[in-house]
């Protein structure tokens, strides 16, 4: 049926005044005779021809064309298996993470980290692009990060620690070479444009967020690459008038992302818990931040107990912020 | 089992009531030997017989490319049609469940599950595409549109439904069984994986094209030997040859999820949002209906401003499915789900069950308490389901 062709408004009315009403009729003409018969100039007619043929939207086959045709589209799952088994994980530095994710960041789908300002999402972000270049013969991704930054939170110095940091794990192997391919996108953040601004009309930005998250989707799953997106926390009352923290930008945008990762700051301590996954369990991990960056809970040495461990902490906080106070 | 959900009041569930029965005390004696809680093996049912149509019955049926209705007028002529038809209930879920919907999931049948975010839908159908290869040789087309379709979760609901089926199996002589189809030994999960096509697709577009590239493959399978000319039949023998092989034996179609592709079309100045609807509704029934093949669909729900959910693709939509399976988060407990049967062609509607989300899949949360009511949850149906909290999650009638 014509009405369901992804073509503009005005070329629907224009093919329904020609008595056009599958698309069999409009590609067993020649685009030259369709041209000549909605008199309109050849370029239109060609693209009408080919929508019409191929039935989905030319303008995104160009984004990739790996998705272009039919065949490319399906997939036996055992090839899915096997495809998964082959790639290499993107790892964070925090075990416990990549063991909650089961292998590590997960390829070819978009996950989410919502959190409360402070609870890390931007210095995870930041991990995770230095990680993702860690060279193929040490059995990393090798790949080149995209970091899309909405509300100028990304830090070029503290970047530079979370490198270093990152490199001396490595046990300074030298150059970080990678090839050209970028494997990782992150969206820091996707809430701070869409929270205000949209008040009277929900609907655009529920349209807005849901094409956008479809786009990341099908970049991940095409270039079978990683796309992190940070969101914000907003609270939600609940019926008895307690409130509770629970990820921005509504449920529309909760069905968008295949991952759900919230951040939790309380107490001094952090924690990460799987909200949603289609293939993780719900997990919570405790983990912490330290000037190399996101790591896993240090275990407490043995011989000092509480008020030791207490002191080590904050002497590490304050020396790494006034080491950032020294350098800024 | 005395007592079946739904009123039976036309003479083609009476004929499936007997049959059911029959069939129900056959596996009540599985079950009794491994336990509760086990899940059924799927049967096959021959359901209807075109002579127990009592009356002249007119059916329309649309042949070939959709414009022309051929009108079949009298119950002979559904005999020559629907003599070889069988109706398959396929109960891959566990046993609660598969009694709250009469049996299993029908094929021929599109059923919907809804639900907010995180609740379970995507591992439903995981959990449904495993077993179905588990139990059976037949192909499942999964298409994916957000790229949840998590083969290692699949793996490892399968090998749990292998271990079953080998239990099963090894405990009883194969005779016994009523279905064919049934391999004697388990399967190694890649030889299933082969059975599960995945079409990963990213807006209605897309969505359309894969139904009609599936329609288009299934049309060209069927050797219909009701037909009585001989020359006709070798045609399509020949035809047959030459299909791909995944047509042949389809049959499940799950779509995770339809709404999240279907509902950026919708309201603003979307002029193409209803033609869509209607578009993908008519391409997914035309395969179900003609081909007798199961279709699980999933869509999501937003927030009502005033009140708890409201469906995502709106009040028009919730008329698509034959039947309707809600989801909801167990109000107290956040590791159990609440399973309501919220829209349905021949069962009763009302009842609900609680299921947990394990390495299994899906599975019955320790039934004791599933008669309790979440009086807290509201949900917004349609005018002719107008249900409220009371009735909707009333004290489960089924035995």
């Amino acid at each position: 049926m014509i009405s369901s062709l992804p073509l503009s408004r005005s070329n629907l009315i224009l093919l329904h005044e020609h008595k056009f009403e599958t698309r069999e009729e409009i590609y067993a003409l020649t685009p030259s005779q369709l041209a000549r018969e909605l008199e309109i100039n050849q370029d239109e007619a060609l693209k009408i021809w080919k929508t019409a043929k191929f039935g989905d939207d030319c303008m995104t086959r160009s984004v990739s064309n790996l998705s272009s045709t039919n065949s490319k589209r399906e997939v036996s799952a055992l090839n899915l298996w096997r495809r998964k088994a082959r790639q290499r994980p993107i790892f964070s530095l925090c075990e416990d993470m990549d063991k909650m994710f089961g292998n590590g960041i997960r390829i070819g789908e978009v996950t989410e980290f919502c959190g409360v300002p402070g609870a890390g999402k931007t210095q995870l972000g930041m991990q995770i692009a230095c990680t993702v270049q860690i060279p193929t013969d040490l059995h990393g991704p090798g790949g080149q990060a995209i970091y899309i930054d909405t509300e100028g939170s990304f830090m070029p110095r503290r970047a530079y620690e979370i490198a270093g940091g990152v490199c001396k794990h490595l046990r300074g192997v030298a150059a970080i070479s990678s090839d050209e391919k970028v494997k990782l996108i992150i969206l820091d953040s996707i809430a701070f444009h869409f929270r205000h601004g949209f008040e009277d009309n929900y609907m655009e930005r529920n349209r807005t967020l849901t094409s956008i998250a479809q786009t990341l989707t099908k970049l991940a799953q095409s270039l079978q690459i990683a796309v992190i997106i940070m969101n914000h926390v907003t609270a939600r009352m609940s019926a008895s008038g307690s409130g509770s923290l629970t990820p921005a930008l509504g449920p529309t945008w909760a069905h968008s992302c295949t991952n759900r990762v919230m951040l939790e700051y309380r107490d001094g301590r952090r924690w990460a818990r799987i909200l949603k996954s289609s293939s993780c369990e719900a997990k919570t991990i405790e983990y912490e931040i330290g000037s190399d960056g996101v790591r896993n809970l240090s275990p407490a040495p043995a011989s000092t107990a509480g008020f030791g461990n207490e002191n080590m902490d904050f002497k590490e906080t304050s020396s790494t912020s006034s080491k950032r106070q020294r350098m800024l | 089992m005395d007592s079946l959900p739904g009123q039976c009041k036309s003479t083609v569930q009476r004929t499936w009531k007997s049959t059911r029965l029959h069939l129900d005390s056959k596996l009540k004696d599985d079950n009794k030997e491994n336990g509760g809680g086990v899940m059924n093996i799927p049967f096959r049912v021959k359901k209807r017989k075109a002579q127990d149509f009592g009356r002249t019955i007119t059916l329309l049926s649309s042949v070939d490319e959709e414009k022309n209705a051929e009108v079949l007028s009298n119950a002979e002529v559904l005999d020559k049609d629907i003599g070889a038809f069988h109706e398959n209930v396929l109960s891959v879920l566990f046993p609660r469940l598969d009694e709250l919907m009469g049996g299993g999931i029908f094929s021929g049948e599109v059923l919907e599950l809804v639900g907010e975010s995180a609740v379970g839908k995507t591992q439903m159908c995981l959990m449904i595409a495993a077993r179905l290869v588990a139990y059976t040789n037949s192909y499942v087309a999964y298409i994916d549109t957000s790229s949840s379709f998590a083969p290692n979760r699949v793996q490892q609901i399968y090998q749990d439904a292998a271990q079953h089926v080998l239990r099963v199996q090894t405990s009883q002589s194969p005779q016994n069984w009523a279905g064919d189809g049934l391999d004697p030994k388990p399967k190694d999960f890649k030889i299933a994986f082969r059975q599960i096509r995945v079409f990963k697709v990213s807006n209605a577009f897309e969505l359309n094209t894969v139904l009609e590239e599936i329609r288009k493959g299934l049309s060209q399978v069927k050797v219909n030997f009701s037909t009585s000319s001989l020359s006709h039949i070798f045609c399509q023998l020949h035809c047959s040859l030459h299909q791909d092989k995944k047509y042949d034996n389809l049959q499940m179609i799950i779509i995770d999820s339809l709404s999240a592709v279907l509902s950026p079309h919708l309201g603003g100045n979307e002029y193409q949002g209803f033609a869509l609807m209607s578009e993908t509704s008519r391409a997914i029934k035309h395969i179900v209906h003609k081909h007798n093949i199961a279709a699980i669909t999933t869509s999501h729900t937003v927030s009502n401003r005033v009140d708890g959910l409201k469906p995502a693709l709106g009040e028009s939509w919730t008329y698509f499915a034959d039947k309707r399976l809600s989801l909801y988060f167990h109000p107290r407990d956040k590791s159990r789900r609440i399973i309501a049967m919220t829209k349905s062609n021949c069962t009763e509607i009302g009842g609900a069950c609680e299921c947990r989300i394990s390495e299994r899949g899906i599975i019955d949360a320790s039934g004791k308490d599933a008669s309790e009511c979440p009086q807290s949850l509201k949900l917004r149906e349609s005018a002719t389901h107008s249900i409220n909290t009371e009735d909707e999650f009333g004290i489960g009638g089924e035995t």
